[in-house]
């Protein structure tokens, strides 16, 4: 009989192991994927970095009396490209800093394409055409991959607050990870007409 | 009362669902490349883009949709590229090789759209500034004299130009190559074997049986995004980050 109760307890204790198995596989495979998508939003940041050097250039063979604006952008994306952050340091503190720095690109590029506007010759300009059809479709780009990265951060949030797997996450350490506000017109406004 | 609770939770998920599949259109059945949603197209001019597009798509496993759209429900062509990508899958899964020319034509008092997307292994042939080229260059002359075959067609023999030799259409994807079929007939044929030795009596009647039940699938090993047939087996589930350009007219 003794026995019995020791194979039950035995069966049932191994059975509770194997299932909370499960309990941290799936949040991990999801956190990877979460990191893997941060990753992704970073890319195409950096992506439309890269751009901006020869775009300034360009526009400055045009529009030398626009010094200030050019400025603007190159000091905007200097202060973005000084926040990286690592997918283990991703909390909503550093997404906020992470987000502010890249708005303030945003609206610098912004102003710098308004004022390309008043420059016939420079609209016209085969280099300028090619850098603006980039820098519209790594605006597209950081939409799709932000989109993405909120999909799988909200997937994560929900599965770990879920009954039972909360449970398991409180005493693995899951938490509970950030993702992008929209912040004003970035959600929504990948379509950069400028 | 929970009964009308319960009642009112399922209006809601209803309504959910239907809202959700009301944002994107489904692919036309029988699946094709072609999908003329907004009718700017005749049947006729239909069917010889159609066949263009299937033929590249044979000799290259490279898909290349063109979708219209009398309505896109406030998104701009931009966003809705990739989210046809996702839904529709267009493009070959590992390869990721779709494009896609979404056209929403001219209304009353609304610009003409047009934006050709590219998924995530069409951005090195066909990059947002050679999308950006076709449609300025290509396609908005012809749509500003309401050619729109004329500017859908150009579009596309440009898109193929820049994308030749970027991708070849595997053994595989032609449709269910010999080698691959193997394993399954021998495994079939095992199982014929032991169902027909069971039965004793009638064997032979048994075994032309359980070969006319095998036999369709034997054949029909082909694989999603071309069928063995010839015909057309929609998208092969390939994504797209949001490349491609845009423009108006």
């Amino acid at each position: 009989m003794k026995r019995l109760i020791f194979v039950a307890l035995f069966a049932a204790s191994s059975a509770a192991m194997l299932s909370s198995c499960s309990y941290y596989n799936k949040p991990v495979t999801m956190q990877e994927k979460v990191d893997a998508a941060w990753a992704q939003v970073q890319n195409q940041y950096q992506r439309r970095s890269d751009l901006i050097p020869n775009l300034v250039e360009t526009v400055k063979g045009y529009a030398k009396h626009e010094a200030q604006t050019l400025e603007g952008v190159v000091e905007a994306r200097a202060r973005a490209t000084q926040v990286v952050i690592s997918p283990e340091r991703l909390d909503e503190a550093s997404l906020k800093r992470f987000q502010a720095a890249q708005s303030g690109v945003s609206s610098a590029l912004g102003r710098l394409m308004a004022i390309a506007e008043s420059y016939p010759d420079l609209k016209a300009n085969q280099n300028f055409l090619e850098l603006q059809a980039q820098l519209e479709g790594t605006e597209n780009r950081i939409a799709v991959e932000r989109r993405s990265f909120n999909e799988v951060t909200r997937e994560y949030n929900a599965y770990i607050r879920r009954f039972p797997n909360n449970i398991f996450a409180g005493m693995f350490g899951f938490e509970k990870r950030a993702y992008f506000e929209a912040d004003p017109g970035a959600e929504k406004a990948p379509d950069v007409k400028f | 009362m929970p009964a009308m609770r319960t009642c009112s939770f399922l209006a809601a998920l209803l309504i959910a669902g239907l809202a959700r599949a009301q944002s994107l259109p489904q692919p036309m059945q029988p699946p094709r490349m072609v999908n003329d949603f907004a009718g700017m197209l005749s049947p006729q001019q239909q069917r010889l883009l159609e066949r263009k597009l299937q033929d590249y798509h044979d000799s290259t496993s490279t898909q290349v949709y063109v979708i219209t759209l009398a309505d896109a429900q406030g998104y701009t062509l931009a966003q809705l590229s990739p989210m046809f990508f996702k839904e529709w899958g267009i493009g070959q899964k590992d390869k990721n090789n779709g494009a896609l020319i979404l056209i929403k034509p001219k209304q009353e008092n609304e610009y003409g759209d047009v934006f050709i997307g590219t998924g995530y292994g069409m951005e090195g042939a066909l990059p947002d500034v050679y999308c950006k080229r076709i449609v300025e260059q290509v396609m908005i002359p012809h749509f500003r004299r309401e050619d729109y075959y004329q500017g859908i067609d150009s579009a596309v023999s440009a898109i193929i130009d820049y994308a030749s030799g970027e991708y070849k259409a595997d053994k595989s994807e032609q449709g269910g190559s010999p080698g691959s079929l193997i394993p399954l007939a021998i495994f079939a044929l095992l199982i014929i074997i032991f169902f027909t030795g069971r039965k004793g009596g009638g064997k032979g009647k048994g075994v032309g049986n359980a070969i006319a039940f095998f036999l369709p699938f034997l054949l029909g090993g082909g694989r999603r995004g071309a069928s063995p047939g010839g015909g057309f087996g929609g998208g092969g589930g390939g994504m797209s980050g949001g490349g491609g350009a845009g423009g108006r007219w």
